[in-house]
């Protein structure tokens, strides 16, 4: 190799040493040789059954103001969709729109609210819910709050005191149940891998045939619950 | 060979230099870092250090089962806010509907005005108008008490709110897109219009408001850098006379609202110290 070629040589790597750098991307990275924080879903659902003890109260009522209690029991096939057949039983309270005020103000008397509906004794029913959205939050800067949301639909069987079409004194009206469905939202705030607070809102919507018009009802009650998921492990066995 | 000694400064420089940009590699362990200083021989009769290797000093301490979710590779979180109002205008609308009033159903449109002072706080003028739906329970009402049954018939409001967002998180979309979020509650004064403010028992301010004041909260998603998808319950209290001869009472008006706002400008940018 001649002295000319020689420099050639040289100067080539001399410049090689000169161009850029590659980008190190990797290397930019904060998470390299770390242990990566990541958004996965902590408290997982899939193949798990959900049951859930819960308590039940009507809104926005016209009539009566329903308390209810009752359970829930669901299969989650996958993260997103879960099926769940749930029972509730209560008790009913008459709201203030049932004063009849004249020179006074008194409640309406049993024959006056046998003609008004409203008066569920019982629903079950079978549901489906979609849940796409799993989150975290801090509170008090401390401890990560996990939850979800989701909305549901399903169908129902209602059962409820009757109405009588006119004011009939001493006469009760029996139950009836009618068919019905249910659609709403909820979240769960998940307090321990196996256990969440439920809380949901839905609207029931049934029909009461002897009711000359408006025979469609709906009727908003706001639930919470306590769900247990079993098994306790996650699918990997954790 | 004069060429090579030439270039020689400048290829050092060229590998000192790096890309634009944060570097943000672990930097080499410092010489005089004490914690790779030599330890002190230990005193006599000392117990010797655990043999076990300990942990690296790159695990962050985990909450209970934080460790779980680590082993899986998942989509990292995010470090920065990723929703950034600070000093940004927002204009909002809204579709409220009462959940407190079986006989007579509002449903109404709203528009928001507010702007974000800091992240965490806004001021807002917002207004509704309501359009009343008498339900059947009117009519069942009527036929079994032989009752009248009184309402106060809200035509729109106008408020000044001041919007507090304490709490701030993210959701996985199906468990892949990252959507933030954060949660408000509101606070604030104004006027209530109803069906009695055109009489003369209108309220004190001209057209026949009604002094009102209102509290809410709800959440607020964020999609991308200039829109909030928002849900909320928000309920107004406002003195109204339904009738002459009844007597006039507070009225509750409470409603859950759907809505969006954008947000001015479209795009933000952190302010790096």
């Amino acid at each position: 190799m001649t002295t000319r070629a020689l420099n050639l040589v040289v100067c080539a790597a001399a410049l090689a040493t000169l161009a850029p750098r590659a980008a190190r991307g990797s290397a930019a990275d904060v998470f390299e040789h770390k242990v990566k924080p990541v958004s996965g879903q902590l408290y997982q659902k899939a193949g798990k059954l959900e049951l859930t003890p819960l308590g039940s109260i009507s809104l926005n009522d016209a009539f009566f103001t329903k308390y209810m209690g009752g359970a829930k029991l669901g299969y989650h096939f996958s993260e997103y969709f879960s099926l769940a057949v749930s029972g509730l039983y209560g008790t009913s309270g008459t709201t203030g729109s049932t004063s009849v005020c004249r020179t006074t103000c008194q409640p309406a008397s049993s024959d006056q609210l046998n003609l008004v509906p409203g008066e569920i004794k019982w629903l079950v029913g079978a549901e489906l819910a979609f849940s796409p959205i799993y989150g975290k939050l801090n509170v008090f800067a401390q401890k990560a709050v996990h939850f979800d949301l989701y909305v549901l639909g399903g169908a129902d069987l209602v059962n409820y005191r009757d109405v009588l079409a006119s004011l009939q004194p001493g006469v009760t009206p029996g139950n009836a149940t009618s068919l019905g469905g249910h659609l709403g939202v909820g979240g769960r705030i998940f307090l321990a891998r196996f256990i969440a607070l439920r809380l949901e809102l839905k609207d029931v919507l049934y029909s009461v045939p002897h009711l000359p018009r408006g025979n469609l009802q709906t009727q908003l009650f706001a639930e919470a619950g306590l769900s247990f998921f079993v098994p306790v492990t996650r699918r990997d066995g954790q | 060979m004069t060429l090579l000694l030439l270039l020689a400064p400048l290829a050092a420089l060229s590998q000192a230099q790096e890309q634009p940009g944060l570097d943000l590699s672990e930097p080499p362990p410092s010489q005089t870092s004490p914690e790779k200083a030599p330890l002190p021989p230990p005193p006599p009769g000392a117990k010797p250090p655990d043999a076990k290797p300990s942990k690296s000093r790159d695990e962050a301490p985990l909450a209970p089962g934080e460790r779980d979710v680590a082993l899986g590779d998942r989509v990292k979180a995010v470090q920065l806010k990723g929703f950034l109002k600070r000093r940004r205008l927002e204009l909002g609308l809204a579709f409220p509907g009462t959940v407190n009033d079986a006989f007579y159903e509002k449903l109404g449109v709203g528009g928001k005005l507010a702007y974000n002072f800091e992240d965490s706080f806004a001021l807002a003028v917002r207004g509704s108008y309501f359009w009343q739906i008498r339900s059947a329970h009117v009519r069942e009402g009527q036929a079994a008490f032989s009752s009248q049954i009184l309402t106060s018939r809200v035509n729109g409001q106008a408020m000044l709110d001041g919007i507090w967002s304490p709490v701030y998180g993210k959701v996985a979309w199906l468990g892949s897109k990252i959507v933030h979020f954060d949660m408000y509650l509101l606070a604030g004064l104004g006027s209530v219009w109803s069906a009695t403010s055109s009489t003369p028992r209108g309220g004190p301010f001209p057209g026949g408001g009604h002094a009102a004041a209102e509290v809410g909260g709800g959440i607020r998603f964020y999609p991308n850098s200039w829109l909030a998808l928002d849900a909320g319950v928000i309920g107004t209290l406002y003195p109204d006379q339904p009738t002459a001869s009844a007597p006039s009472t507070v009225q509750k008006l409470i409603v859950a609202q759907i809505g969006f706002a954008v947000f001015f400008p479209f795009s933000f940018e952190y302010a790096r110290p």
